[in-house]
């Protein structure tokens, strides 16, 4: 009987569209747009690359040409030096081409476009020039040590795809939702005919729950290869210990749709469909879905929301894999999500056992 | 006028959800505010790094660097200083780098042995990481030359902070800056909002009157088929002046005066053009979708795909080479190019805005003969 209801719950919920879409092809969509429009922002904006600039030399300054030369080469090159006329270099300046133009006159000056850091980095060699010179110290001490050496990526664009995977698998919350409704009797014609069936609930129960978790860590599964493996996203070194926080997230999203299904109120299933996905959005707008810096803003000041938030744990538990060398971290992530998952299907169990029917 | 009131009918229906988008919308534009200049500047300014100082010597030495360390950076108090918090504020961008001065610097320093006397965290790799760097390094190499010249340690970093005030002549050429204002935002952010609303509210009501049903009733009544399309277009045009008014009279809560001016109405030309452009892609998937879940599902796949190749959630400088080539055949991008366009408009001429509401009313005729052609292959496959 068990096996029975196992192969039925795969084969129905695979004929859910909607849910197949909103877990599914939504996540792949969204992550695909946000790829596309900033997945490779902090390679252009923060990465130390070579800065392409024009020398224009009205006159000739054999100090400043080997300040020059000395940071547009070798591996770890500052700049690169392009060979521009004087009128292409404002073109070139101005369609963004290079970022900077050093004129050589009686004094060295600078023409840039922006505020930003690339501008930063050549006004900040055009200062240490003019300085070195005037105080005739051209010796460079290394005073720094640098002490952090992480084996993850730094990028920090990737919590937005931790986000993306969070609210997959809190969109379980409609698999979730969709079971239960199918198995109460004051809900749906199917749940007023399996109340009568001769099966006891707990079975049905707990094979909805495997096939939902199985499906669910599936399709989030796929949606993780498609970051990895076709976006190129870089997700870290430990990819298997990716996996118990996949199951765990969805576990927690399918118990939450159990839950909200089980309630009282909204009695109809808009009404419940429209909770889950307001409690799932706001749960993943928390966890820095939609805009940056929330996530820390609330680890400030309530960090207790931070613990109950099953999106933020598993964001956490995703960063913490691939930026910490230890794990205490996702460990202890993954216990909190264990222990939400336990909480919201025992308050279910309460919410639905023993529940008669006066008519259907 | 039967049509009519019946798409009125379930427009008053949709109100919640096009509610639920201005919240969204407004919630949105509030997150922005902290990002807003009001105008841009003509002076070069290099950006400061936001740099978290810690003094372990407490010496005399390390005062000075420290101080001329926060003189030229932006001050951030980090919670704790064990390697995880750092990591934490170094990986969400809350501080470019940590610098911890430890015991015994003075000592280093008086002995001119410092290489790798300052203990730094920072983003490997990065501008920022080589730009706190070189800050450092430069300072003490200053100051310790000096200091072998045989001026005291005090002397010589106090000459080495004076000999950092030497700044070159930069000149910034362009007035345009990458920090928007907020008239800026609130426009281009509605051009995400605009589908938004006009998706969820437009397409479920046509959906119904393009059902099997409804039509059918209508086609054997004695409405005329002109009629009945006359009807669903005074719909549409109602359904768009409506959430047009009601972003117009958001505008001039929020923004205020700054609506009023030239710049203001180019931008609300620039938007009616869009809006148009958006409820005939309404017309189109109006009769398309044939089951009200879907719409949801349309709604937000076209409203993301528009916003983020199309610049409205990340400015057009920062897309690749291939995502702009691709942006060019979305509308949303030419209307952010008219958004950015009346945002800079200063004077002259400013025919330019009317060639991208041209090319956003070319995109609405496509969208509508397409609709069109849909609807006569469809009366004749009903045939």
């Amino acid at each position: 009987m068990f096996l029975h209801y196992i192969k039925y719950c795969f084969i129905t919920s695979l004929r859910k569209k909607e849910i197949i879409f909103w877990t599914l092809l939504f996540p792949i969509a969204l992550s695909t747009f946000m790829y596309a429009g900033f997945g490779k922002i902090n390679e252009t904006t923060e990465l130390a690359k070579p800065i392409p600039v024009a020398v224009i030399h009205n006159q000739k300054d054999e100090f400043f040409d080997k300040a020059i030369e000395s940071i547009s080469k070798g591996d770890k090159k500052i700049i690169t030096v392009k060979n521009f006329s004087i009128n292409n270099a404002t073109k070139a300046l101005n369609s963004g081409k290079i970022i900077g133009i050093f004129y050589v006159d009686d004094t060295i000056s600078l023409s840039v476009k922006g505020n930003n850091l690339k501008e930063t980095v050549l006004s900040t060699f055009l200062d240490e020039y003019l300085q070195r010179r005037d105080s005739m110290n051209f010796s460079t001490v290394y005073a720094c040590k640098e002490q952090l050496k992480s084996h993850g990526s730094q990028d920090n664009i990737i919590s937005n795809f931790y986000a993306i995977l969070a609210m997959t698998c809190l969109f379980s919350v409609f698999t979730g939702l969709n079971q239960i409704y199918t198995l109460q009797g004051n809900l749906s014609a199917l749940g007023a005919r399996r109340s009568l069936a001769p099966v006891p609930k707990s079975i049905i129960i707990f094979s909805e729950f495997i096939t939902a978790l199985f499906l669910q860590f599936i399709i989030t599964s796929i949606g993780f290869f498609y970051m990895k493996n076709i976006l190129k996203l870089n997700f870290g070194e430990r990819i298997l210990e990716i996996f118990p926080v996949l199951i765990l997230g969805n576990a927690c999203g399918i118990a939450l749709g159990i839950l909200v299904g089980c309630l009282k109120f909204p009695r109809t299933e808009g009404g419940k469909a429209g909770l889950a996905t307001g409690i799932s959005m706001i749960l993943s707008v928390a966890d820095d879905l939609c805009a940056p810096s929330i996530r820390i803003m609330i680890e400030r000041n309530y960090p207790i929301l931070n613990r109950i938030n099953p999106a933020t744990l598993i964001s956490d538990a995703l960063y913490s894999l691939n930026v910490y060398e230890t794990k205490t971290r996702y460990y202890t992530n993954l216990t909190y999500l264990s222990i939400i998952a336990i909480i919201l299907c025992v308050i279910s169990y309460i919410l639905t056992r023993r529940n008669r029917y006066a008519s259907l | 006028m039967q049509v009519y009131n019946l798409f009125l009918k379930i427009f008053k229906s949709k109100i919640g959800q096009i509610v639920m988008y201005i919240v969204i919308f407004l919630g949105i534009t509030m997150l922005f505010l902290s990002k807003t200049s009001n105008s841009p500047s003509n002076d070069y300014k290099a950006q400061k790094l936001v740099v978290s100082i810690n003094d372990k010597d407490n010496s005399l030495e390390s005062k000075l660097l420290r101080n001329y360390i926060s003189r030229n950076t932006k001050k951030y108090e980090i919670s704790a200083l064990d390697k995880e918090t750092i990591q934490d504020d170094l990986f969400f961008r809350n501080v470019d780098a940590v610098i911890i001065i430890p015991k015994g610097f003075s000592k280093s320093f008086n002995s001119n042995n410092i290489t790798s006397s300052i203990n730094t965290y920072t983003l490997p790799n990065t501008m920022t990481a080589n730009l706190t760097k070189n800050l450092v390094n430069k300072y003490l190499s200053t100051a310790l030359s000096y200091h072998k010249q045989g001026y005291s340690s005090s002397e010589s970093l106090i000459k080495a902070e004076k000999n950092a005030k030497i700044h070159g002549n930069i000149k910034l050429v362009s007035k345009k800056t990458t920090t928007f204002t907020m008239r800026y935002y609130f426009f281009s952010y509605l051009g995400y909002i605009l589908i938004c609303t006009c998706f969820v509210s437009g397409i479920p009501i046509l959906k119904v009157l393009n059902s099997k049903k409804i039509d059918a009733r209508i086609q054997c009544s004695s409405y005329r088929f002109s009629k009945k399309n006359f009807e669903i277009f005074l719909g549409i045009a109602t359904l768009g002046l409506i959430v047009f008014i009601i972003f117009t009279i958001l505008s001039f809560i929020i923004l205020k005066k700054d609506v009023l001016t030239i710049n203001g109405a180019l931008l609300f030309l620039n938007a009616f053009g869009y809006i148009i452009m958006v409820l005939s892609l309404v017309y189109l998937f109006g009769q398309l979708v044939k089951k009200d879940v879907y719409v949801s599902g349309i709604t937000n796949i076209v409203a993301l795909c528009f916003s983020f190749l199309g610049g409205i959630f990340i400015p057009l400088n920062y897309l690749s080479d291939t995502v702009l080539k691709i942006a060019h055949f979305l509308p949303s991008y030419w209307y952010i190019r008219g958004c950015e366009f009346a945002e800079n408009y200063n004077s002259g001429s400013f025919i330019e805005t009317f060639h991208y509401i041209s090319i956003e009313l070319i995109y609405a005729l496509v969208f509508y003969l397409i609709a069109v052609t849909i609807i006569k292959m469809k009366a004749k496959n009903s045939i």
